[in-house]
């Protein structure tokens, strides 16, 4: 054996540790992490294509504006649909069928459907405020006033607020207004 | 990659080319502004701005939910832009900056999925609708850039890392516009409003407050994304080293 590489190797040696070389201690194995990126990567996968496959084959997430449900009432009839509008008047609390209900008209481009709602509305439902309700047509008037007067109601079981894009902030005109009479009150 | 001892600049300046460190001077003024616009934001946000007439104080939520929706658009955007450089130039400059964007972007997309639902529950009354386009293109946004960072994570030479990831950034940025306009391509299969600050629906107090937040979140974003990225500098400072040291210690054992 030659000695002079080894000699390099024992110079070396002086400059570098050449002691075993031990994988750094890390959070986890270099192997179990890829392993999980791998099991994430699938996951992601295949939540993303459910995701997609839902929103692209469920065609009962369509809203139909009030106007379009009248005008295309006898395809829809006998069928659960989605119905957006906005209350036109404040609902009136009554019962149908020995059920508490909120009977209201809801309008959209000057077409007004009478609804009959069966549950609790949304904390933010209110006159002016638009609304998406899941139901049916139903032949026959409601218990409640009769706006549209078309011989129909929409009854629905679950109603969502659609708030518009309209901000506007609360100030205190009416508040002001009813200090002022308040104080121009001659006592 | 070795992440051991990268808190440790003592330790570590010997073999890296620039500071073990990811702040600078300006990082740290820059974050110093950044948290006196939080104080800013909120102080306005939630004692001055009055409450909407509709949805009351619920309205306040806006000035963390825009923002971050805005500001995850903005990070993948940077995630984009960092893999078509790397696909174009081989910049390894430009993948870590799609890296830090990334990382980024998933933290605001999650808030924004976050403070989305939150202020769904009493705006709306539900949570979340699975139906809803703008909710689940969202949180398809949100998935995709989870999967970004996973497929970084799957291993292999830093090269073919940086193509793999670069095509799952450059795939899934393509949702960013899918999401933005999905209140206006599918109005009728959504409960989110079109946008109000384009059609300038908002009021004074709360539309400054809310360009102030603009302002804030940017600042957050460009602190945040110039740390991760000097965490990236420096941990392919580290893997370059170990590697050099590797080799040295290899040639010694052979006597070369």
């Amino acid at each position: 054996m030659d000695d002079a590489p080894a000699g390099k190797a024992q110079e070396a040696t002086q400059e570098t540790d050449l002691s075993p070389l031990t994988p750094r201690p890390g959070p986890r194995p270099a192997r179990a992490r890829r392993s999980v990126a791998a099991l994430v990567v699938v996951a992601v996968a295949a939540a993303v294509s459910l995701l997609v496959t839902n929103l692209l084959g469920d065609a009962s997430l369509f809203f139909y504006n009030a106007d379009e449900a009248v005008e295309r009432r006898d395809e829809l009839a006998g069928k659960r649909f989605t119905l957006q509008g906005t209350p036109i008047a404040a609902p009136v609390n009554t019962f149908w069928d020995d059920r508490p209900v909120l009977a209201f008209g809801v309008g959209f481009n000057d077409v007004v459907v009478d609804v009959v709602h069966t549950g609790d509305p949304p904390e933010l439902f209110q006159p002016g405020v638009p609304v998406v309700l899941e139901g049916a047509w139903r032949l026959g008037p409601g218990p409640g006033p009769v706006i549209a007067d078309d011989g129909w109601h929409f009854a629905s079981d679950r109603m969502l607020v659609k708030h518009d894009n309209d901000y506007r902030e609360r100030d205190n005109y009416t508040e002001r207004i009813s200090e002022a009479e308040e104080g121009g009150t001659i006592p | 990659m070795s992440r051991a001892g990268t808190g440790d600049p003592k330790r570590l300046a010997g073999y890296l080319d620039g500071p073990a460190r990811t702040g600078s001077r300006f990082t740290f003024w820059l974050g110093a502004a950044t948290l006196a616009g939080f104080a800013g934001v909120a102080a306005l946000g939630l004692l001055v701005v009055p409450a909407d007439d509709v949805q009351g104080d619920t309205v306040r939520i806006i000035f963390v939910h825009v923002p971050s929706a805005l500001g995850a658009y903005a990070a993948f955007g940077l995630t984009a832009l960092g893999s078509v450089m790397w696909l174009w130039r081989r910049s390894e400059w430009w993948d870590i900056t799609a890296h830090a964007g990334a990382e980024v972007a998933v933290l605001l997309c999650g808030l924004t999925l976050v403070t989305g639902m939150l202020w769904g529950r009493p705006t709306w009354g539900t949570y979340w609708e699975w139906g809803d386009v703008r909710l689940v293109t969202t949180l398809i946004l949100f998935l995709v850039m989870v999967g970004y960072l996973s497929v970084r994570a799957l291993g292999g030479t830093a090269g073919s890392v940086a193509t793999r990831a670069a095509v799952v950034g450059l795939v899934g940025a393509v949702n960013i516009g899918i999401v933005n306009r999905s209140v206006n391509w599918w109005a009728n299969r959504t409960l989110h409003q079109q946008s109000s600050l384009t059609e300038g629906r908002l009021e004074d107090l709360t539309l400054l407050t809310l360009v102030l937040a603009f302002v804030v979140a940017a600042m957050a974003i460009w602190w945040m994304v110039m740390h991760r990225f000097r965490i990236g500098w420096l941990e392919r400072q580290l893997a370059d080293r170990d590697i050099h040291q590797a080799v040295r210690a290899r040639r010694a054992e052979a006597g070369r």
